[in-house]
């Protein structure tokens, strides 16, 4: 393979914003068009649930919120490793940036999942293993984000950050699969799954399906956004550094 | 909002909670974004009228 038609070119800075300078304008528009109207669809346009009723109109900012949260994780998780392995700035950039878009979408999955469980679990807060996971993976987020932001060696904050995130990711992996191999908790299965043929009917899985889009893609739009603005804030040190009298 | 039902106070809170804290997260990333560029565009000015 070429070197120009390899990923790792985009390891260069000023590649990565010359390639990323409309597409971060056109994910956050993408954002909106997906995530206002498919919000609109769940909550005015969904019937109430047999069994749930209309507490089932949760599950469109909840599930969305909790898909991101995690795999914002394991996102970071390869980039991290990216960092360990081949020590490109741009990764270890890109993890810093995914972890608040991914901190601010836990905190939006544990918070919903409480309100959704007052009326069907009759509690806002149950010790079950999947919502155990999620909070320790909250926690996770916040102390990422507060290793990133301690100051001292850049690189020695990248390396100790990136070891944080392997270390977390059995949370994150946790959060994922709890549900499938845990038995006693609360949470149900997951709702969604790729090697299953039933799922939920159609008129709840096309808003959550569009739902699900638009907050993925508000992630990618913050995470090439944050990741931009890392560049720049490196940009500004170097500059700096080397002219201390501007 | 009788469409909403018995739960209306917790579908309402649960949606008021999604979108305030995306929001301020989406907005405090663009915030960041639009003043570290200004800051870098006016370093590089200043340093380009020192030469």
């Amino acid at each position: 393979m070429k070197p120009d038609s390899s990923i790792w070119r985009f390891a260069n800075p000023a590649r990565f914003m010359r390639a990323t300078d409309r597409l971060v304008v056109v994910l956050w528009i993408l954002a909106a068009m997906l995530v206002i109207p498919g919000l609109a669809w769940g909550l005015l346009l969904t019937p109430p649930d047999q069994v749930q009723g209309t507490a089932v109109k949760i599950m469109f900012v909840h599930v969305p919120s909790a898909l991101v949260a995690i795999n914002a994780w394991l996102m970071m998780l390869v980039a991290s490793i990216i960092w360990m392995v081949r020590r490109h700035h741009v990764s270890a950039l890109a993890a810093r940036a995914a972890a608040r878009a991914g901190m601010a979408m836990t905190a939006v999955a544990i918070l919903t999942g409480a309100i959704w469980g007052k009326p069907t679990w009759g509690a806002w807060w149950v010790w079950d293993p999947r919502l155990t996971s999620f909070l320790i993976l909250f926690v996770c987020y916040a102390g990422y984000l507060a290793l990133c932001h301690a100051s001292g060696n850049r690189e020695r904050t990248a390396d100790l950050a990136a070891y944080l995130c392997v270390a977390g990711s059995v949370f994150a992996l946790l959060s994922r699969y709890s549900v499938v191999f845990w038995s006693q908790g609360l949470h149900q299965g997951a709702s969604l799954s790729l090697d299953r043929e039933t799922h939920i009917h159609n008129v709840y899985y096309l808003p959550l399906l569009v739902c699900m889009a638009g907050f993925v893609i508000l992630f990618l739009a913050q995470l090439l956004e944050g990741t931009r603005t890392e560049i720049r804030k490196n940009q500004l040190s170097a500059l700096l550094a080397r002219s201390p009298g501007a | 909002m009788q469409f909403l039902g018995e739960y209306q106070a917790e579908i309402t809170a649960a949606y008021m909670v999604a979108i305030v804290v995306l929001g301020l997260a989406a907005a405090a990333t663009l915030r960041e974004s639009r003043r570290v560029a200004r800051e870098l565009r006016q370093l590089e000015r200043s340093i380009n009228a020192g030469d």
